[in-house]
């Protein structure tokens, strides 16, 4: 036998869900209909609804039988004990909360922990007194400097430093000269010539 | 009720009017900038038996502009200087530091090319542009001290901390050199030929700022599995008169980078070298060529001696833009030599590098601005 959801041909029976859905009366009811149309042509189908149905009922009829033994007196009473505890105990944690909460309140400072904190700091101001920090000299400024980068740009010869720069001009008028940029390792070179007075200048900046 | 109305709408329109005057006069006022006081962002120092000194300095429009959280400072200032020493100046050299802004750099201006008899004043201008935080201190930005002064018998003076005495007498020996070429030609072809001359060397000029590369030392070589050893070419130069003779070189390069050139050098002078200078011609896969300039390199050469020299560096060469220039081929050329006395050699002019020198740029500036009459005037003033 197939079965098939779809159940757009005659051939096919409805599917092992509809049908187990049909046996509880959970299946909508434009369903249900067809089901129940199918089902009064269908041998097969009928007996799987029912043996859904018996199923179902024996389940139920095991589910309703209690262990043998059971004292229904015995664990009610237990279970009202447990639940008596759990409100004693939760009566007592809440005093000894609010006791918590009572004593992070800021207190007054205790005379002992002010002379220790004052002696600490005598010391302290004492030893920053004795050993002044050293200024920095030239040396030490370029050592621990960041890279120096050198470009030439369409103003003139650039050197730049942590963001800081410095760029020597090719000339001073508006219209920056033509200058021819000579290069070495660690050195930029720019010579233009001055527009007014014709006079050549070589601007150099040096990375290292 | 209406007459109130209008005259209320009039007095809003005037002041909205005010206020749009006033915002755009901001920026305006902003945009020129505050004038600056020359003593707090320049001091020159020169020492006192210094051969020349300082007869007044023009500081222009020198202007500080805050631009975000920093400051912009433009300083133009014209130096007015005096030969007091006895010699005719030939070139001088200016440290520019600025501590507090670009503490790990220097800088210098040069003005080479000069011909400053003593008792002459000459003028030096120094144009630069400071980009540094708002909070500053209080002592001077710029300092500028004397690093050099050479005269016309060759001799220096100054505390050369810039080793700019080699590139200085280089300056010198490279314009005695083009000033008597450009003599000759005027004495013994003419003004027309002159001209031509002028003519043919604004052109290279131009090719040459067309030329330009960028080389830099690089710390580490970038491992790549295109790296290939070249043999070195070198510029023509007639061995008859160099006193150092490339015999051959050889170098490794992958893509923009060149590594630990290698040549032969043998000495013809008569005289321990000490340095060299070496300049570098590269071309890319388009064919194009471009010009990285000279690379001294200290050499222990002694007369009529061979030496390898080994540089065990890597250059890495780069467009202005920053793309890289895909080495094709290398070519090295002379471009001066240092002796153990202090003495320099250039090449001749037949022989010297593609750049053109910087006499030879002032002398075509001449011709360009003032005309053919005046360079004649000038090459006849310096005899």
């Amino acid at each position: 036998m197939i079965r098939d959801e779809s159940q757009n041909r005659k051939d096919f029976h409805p599917g092992t869900k509809s049908l187990s859905l049909f046996s509880g009366s959970d299946l909508g009811w434009i369903d249900r209909f067809r089901v129940a149309a199918h089902l009064r042509g269908c041998a097969g189908c009928r007996a799987e609804v029912e043996r859904f149905r018996t199923s179902k009922a024996n389940l139920r009829a095991e589910s309703v039988d209690l262990p043998e033994g059971l004292q229904w007196d015995r664990l009610a009473a237990e279970m009202t004990a447990n639940i008596n505890l759990g409100v004693e105990a939760g009566e007592c944690v809440a005093p000894f909360a609010m006791r918590t909460a009572a004593s992070e309140a800021p207190r007054r400072m205790d005379w002992r922990a002010a002379a220790v904190m004052g002696a600490v700091g005598a010391v302290l101001i004492g030893a920053w007194f004795l050993n002044p920090p050293r200024p920095h000299n030239l040396d030490q400024v370029i050592r621990t400097s960041q890279k120096i980068e050198i470009r030439n740009t369409a103003a003139g010869l650039e050197m730049n430093e942590n963001g800081n720069s410095l760029v020597l001009l090719h000339g001073s008028g508006i219209q920056p000269q033509r200058a021819m940029i000579v290069s070495a390792p660690g050195q930029l070179r720019a010579r233009y010539a001055d527009g007014d007075t014709g006079q050549i200048t070589i601007n150099h900046v040096y990375s290292e | 009720m209406s007459i109130r109305s209008n005259g209320t709408n009039r007095r809003n329109i005037t002041g909205v009017l005010l206020s749009l005057l006033l915002l755009a006069a901001v920026p305006v006022t902003f945009g020129q900038g505050a004038r600056l006081d020359p003593s707090s962002t320049m001091h020159i120092t020169l020492p006192e038996d210094s051969p020349v000194t300082v007869v007044s300095a023009d500081w222009g429009e020198s202007t500080a502009n805050p631009r975000g959280g920093a400051m912009l400072l433009d300083l133009h200032t014209s130096l007015s200087l005096r030969n007091s020493g006895s010699r005719r100046i030939r070139s001088i050299t200016l440290l520019v530091q600025a501590q507090e802004v670009t503490p790990g750099g220097k800088a210098s201006v040069s003005v080479p090319s000069l011909n400053v008899r003593p008792g002459e004043n000459f003028p030096v201008r120094i144009d630069l542009r400071l980009l540094r935080p708002l909070q500053g201190g209080n002592g001077p930005l710029v300092e500028i001290q004397l690093d050099g002064v050479l005269f016309d018998d060759l001799s220096f003076y100054g505390p050369n901390r810039l080793n700019c005495r080699r590139s200085m007498t280089v300056w010198e020996l490279e314009a005695r050199r083009d000033r008597q070429y450009f003599k000759g030609v005027l004495d013994a072809r003419g003004k027309d030929i002159l001209r031509g001359e002028m003519l043919s060397s604004l052109d290279r000029q131009a090719d040459r700022i067309q030329m330009d590369a960028r080389v830099a030392q690089s710390g580490r070589a970038t491992t790549t599995r295109n790296e290939r050893q070249i043999e070195l070419a070198f510029l023509q130069q007639p061995t008859r008169g160099l006193p150092v003779v490339p015999e051959v070189g050889m170098v490794r390069i992958a893509d923009n980078e060149a590594r630990s050139p290698r040549m032969f050098l043998r000495s013809q002078a008569d005289r321990p070298v000490r340095g060299v200078e070496i300049g570098w011609l590269v071309k890319d896969t388009r064919g194009r060529e471009f010009v990285a300039s000279a690379v001294p390199v200290d050499v222990n050469l002694q007369p009529r001696q061979r030496t390898t020299l080994v540089q065990d560096v890597t250059f890495r060469f780069t467009q202005p833009g920053g793309a890289p220039i895909v080495i094709q081929e290398m070519s090295a050329f002379l471009t001066s030599v240092e002796y153990a006395d202090g003495s320099m050699w250039v090449p001749e002019r037949s022989s010297r590098g593609p750049t053109p020198s910087a006499e030879e740029q002032r002398l075509t500036e001449i011709y360009r601005k003032r005309g053919l009459e005046a360079l004649v005037t000038e090459l006849q003033r310096f005899q």
